[in-house]
């Protein structure tokens, strides 16, 4: 069941009205609502995967009560917890990588193998729910949760509907204590929800998917297309991609409002960073903070020498780009993230923007704001590139295009529209992620919902692509 | 909640207001005069579905203008016709396509539910559909009306924004009809499927659909109340096409049209390579069969 469809409004619908009319008395029967709903929900990609997903939920929370009960084995229960999400994740996400290499690289010396290949089907949201797994087991082993021991809560933090196939990535901490805790109905959270899910279905419907048939006719014959075209195919695939990510968290996060829930950011507008390491406090927070808290900080930090700091730094980033898929590609963009991201860890500029919103106290950005934000935004694209393109070569290939015809008149240059309009609205409300739409003008703001509403009324009927990180 | 529920109504009926007025908007725009007029020298309407959109070029036979459209229902063809005829007085013909197909209830399916057809013919012709007409659709096809509804904006906007600024707008961008370029191949292993389907069928095609035949009369009224003759004429099949109610078609139109001319080319003899599919020509047999066609179009100057 895609946000983007049908079946969704209705079954949104349907629940809402079930969570707060008809079992608003009981928490632990709403609980049960929103897993049932949320299995449901799953269930409707493919329910054998939900026997996975009840498996992998199962596992984690005994695990869970193992670390917290035991003081001998504590860390040996968290290294079965470890081993068993990494082998349920490597198994169905990256077994037929693993191999494929391994026979590219026999074939390399000589050696014809001819390995057992799996016709693997990727559940949905794999990636996503044993991280939230393996989140609880590490907050427990580091004292920072306690376990629950009612299974049903912890089976909500896990598979929360909104938040079960792209994320955010939850923290037991910040959750689970939701879960446990008896909601009531606000106005004003309903309503902060709507925008988001309204400015969601706008990034992601009306954006998203409209630049996605420029992106994917320019990929598929940039051999044939001018170098400025080439760039623009880049730059849609930068708006792209943020819309199709962010345009999915905002509905997440805006479905959880309507149920009393309160998510992780995961944007914070990326890009209007100043800088690449500002950039990654702003997109897609939950997964780059939920390594830096259980893989960076564990392996070190910056708090060891500089040779380990770069060595960590790359394994972050390559681990990221992992993450994301069994493909070079991912590896490559996470790779020069790294490359990007070191010298300004290292001459110590990777935390100067961390905490103030570019041009904070004016309408526009003075020039030198443009200027870095233009080139992080250059550079986030070139990235970019390597995330879209099929394997590496591609990428390469089409770089190496962009030079030929980089000053002609560029084709597509439609689809700049649909650069500049979510770009414009996010200056507007770039202070805070989480209220958006929130103009003070009562007529601004409600042309702003009627006019959005419009539109993706419009462009749902044309525009009703998958979202790109339900793959991972 | 209750507070929720009345911004909630104000913001649905805002949105639908809008798209009311958009509707209106674009209908009487849609609706002004001239919009439908085609060269003077063309005196005879091609009018039908992608039997005859996808088997007539027009572009040799100057008094001629192939206006049809692949899944054009007679109703579709009867509301382009009221536009067309009045604007266009040096008309004289209006030959129109009638086959098996045209008359069985058996076909209702792909015309009314199948492959979108419904959600792009609303988006053509909303401005020219009736009340009753949309809630024929609405009863068959109810989420493509929706959806053909919904989307109209994005479709219509820029050419309304010419029409309004008085820019030329082709009746092909308006999606009124016109040959159809189609190059596909004749597949006779996948078309064998569908013989035996259609063979298997047997008595059950033999039901008219008569929603569909009214329409038909309706076409033959509207132009002899403005002294336009209509032929009805039929594109070649190929031979392995299964006709199982011939007698059957051949009876009707002698019921029911019987002053009606019938042109029939049905057993034009054509190579496979002709052929779409068995009932379909492609470019090649188009290009063929216009020529013939074109002899036959002499005859109606």
């Amino acid at each position: 069941m895609l946000f983007n469809s049908f079946e969704f409004v209705l079954f949104l619908i349907t629940v809402y009205f079930l969570y707060w009319f008809a079992f608003s008395k009981n928490l632990a029967v709403q609980n049960i609502l929103l897993l049932a709903c949320s299995y449901l929900f799953y269930g409707f990609w493919d329910w054998r995967f939900l026997f996975l997903l009840l498996l992998s939920t199962l596992i984690d929370y005994g695990f869970g009560l193992l670390v917290y009960r035991s003081e001998r084995r504590k860390k040996l229960y968290l290294w079965l917890s470890i081993f068993n999400n990494l082998a349920v994740l490597g198994f169905f996400k990256y077994y037929n990588f693993f191999v494929g290499n391994a026979q590219d690289a026999l074939a390399l010396m000589g050696l014809h193998t001819d390995p057992w290949l799996l016709n693997i089907v990727l559940p949905v949201g794999i990636s996503f729910y044993t991280f939230h797994g393996m989140s609880y087991v590490f907050d427990i082993y580091n004292g920072k949760v306690t376990p629950t021991r009612n299974f049903v809560d912890y089976a909500v933090f896990v598979s929360f509907f909104p938040l079960l196939v792209a994320g955010p990535i939850e923290r037991a901490s910040h959750l689970l204590p939701q879960v446990q805790k008896k909601r009531t109905f606000s106005f004003e959270q309903t309503v902060a929800g709507m925008r988001l899910i309204l400015w969601g279905y706008f990034l992601k419907v009306v954006i998203a998917d409209t630049l996605s048939v420029f992106v994917n006719d320019i990929f598929a014959n940039y051999k044939t297309l001018s170098g400025s075209t080439l760039v623009l195919g880049a730059v849609y695939f930068s708006i792209q991609i943020y819309g199709d990510f962010c345009g999915y968290t905002n509905i997440a996060l805006g479905v959880a409002k309507l149920f009393g829930f309160e998510l992780l950011s995961n944007f914070r507008y990326p890009y209007f960073s100043r800088n690449i390491a500002e950039f990654w406090k702003r997109w897609h927070i939950s997964l780059s903070s939920w390594f830096r808290d259980y893989l960076y900080i564990p392996l070190g930090g910056s708090r060891v020498s500089t040779a380990k700091v770069v060595r960590n730094t790359f394994i972050i980033f390559l681990v990221s780009g992992f993450w994301h898929g069994a493909n070079w590609t991912f590896i490559a963009w996470g790779g020069i993230h790294a490359l990007l991201f070191i010298p300004l860890l290292l001459s110590n500029n990777n935390r100067k923007f961390t905490s103030e919103v570019v041009a904070d106290n004016t309408l526009l950005p003075s020039l030198r704001e443009t200027w870095q934000m233009t080139a992080t935004f250059a550079l986030a694209t070139f990235a970019w590139i390597f995330f879209r393109a099929p394997d590496v070569g591609v990428a390469v290939d089409y770089i190496q295009h962009i030079g030929h015809g980089l000053l002609q008149m560029p084709t597509k240059r439609l689809g700049i529209a649909y650069v500049i309009i979510p770009l414009v609205i996010d200056w507007r409300q770039r202070h805070d992620e989480r209220t958006v739409l929130n103009y003070r003008n009562r007529l601004v703001r409600w042309g702003m919902y009627v006019a959005l509403g419009t539109a993706v009324l419009v462009y749902s009927v044309y525009n009703q692509g998958t979202f790109i990180y339900f793959q991972f | 909640m209750k507070q929720l529920f009345k911004k909630f109504l104000l913001y649905a009926a805002i949105v639908s207001a809008i798209y009311w007025g958009y509707l209106t908007t674009m209908s009487a725009i849609l609706n002004r005069d001239n919009l439908y007029k085609v060269d003077a020298q063309k005196t005879v309407l091609l009018m039908g579905d992608s039997h005859i959109a996808y088997g007539i070029i027009d572009s040799n036979m100057e008094h001629v203008v192939n206006l049809s459209q692949p899944a054009d229902m007679y109703l579709y063809n009867y509301l382009k016709l009221q536009k067309l005829l009045p604007q266009n007085p040096q008309i004289h013909t209006v030959v129109i396509g009638c086959a098996g197909h045209n008359i069985q209830q058996f076909w209702s399916d792909v015309f009314l539910t199948k492959q979108g057809f419904t959600q792009a013919k609303v988006q053509n012709y909303y401005h020219l559909l009736s009340a009753a007409d949309m809630s024929y659709l609405l009863y068959h096809s109810p989420e493509q009306v929706i959806k053909g509804v919904v989307g109209l904006p994005k479709l219509k906007t820029p050419y309304l924004l010419k029409i309004v600024r008085h820019q030329p707008v082709t009746l092909e961008q308006l999606k009124i009809g016109g040959y159809a370029f189609h190059d596909d191949k004749l597949d006779l292993n996948k078309n064998r499927a569908d013989v035996e389907k259609l063979n298997r069928k047997g008595t059950d095609q033999l039901a008219l659909w008569t929603w569909h035949i009214d329409y038909l009369h309706k076409i033959v009224d509207l132009c002899k109340s403005r002294g336009v003759n209509v032929v009805f004429v039929r594109t070649p099949e190929h031979k392995l096409f299964p006709k199982p109610i011939e007698p059957e078609f051949q009876k009707f139109l002698t019921r029911e049209f019987p002053e009606v001319p019938f042109a029939d080319f049905i057993k034009m003899d054509l190579p496979d390579s002709c052929f779409a599919d068995l009932d379909h020509l492609n470019y090649y047999g188009a290009k063929v069969f216009s020529d013939s066609f074109a002899h036959f179009a002499e005859t109606l100057r």
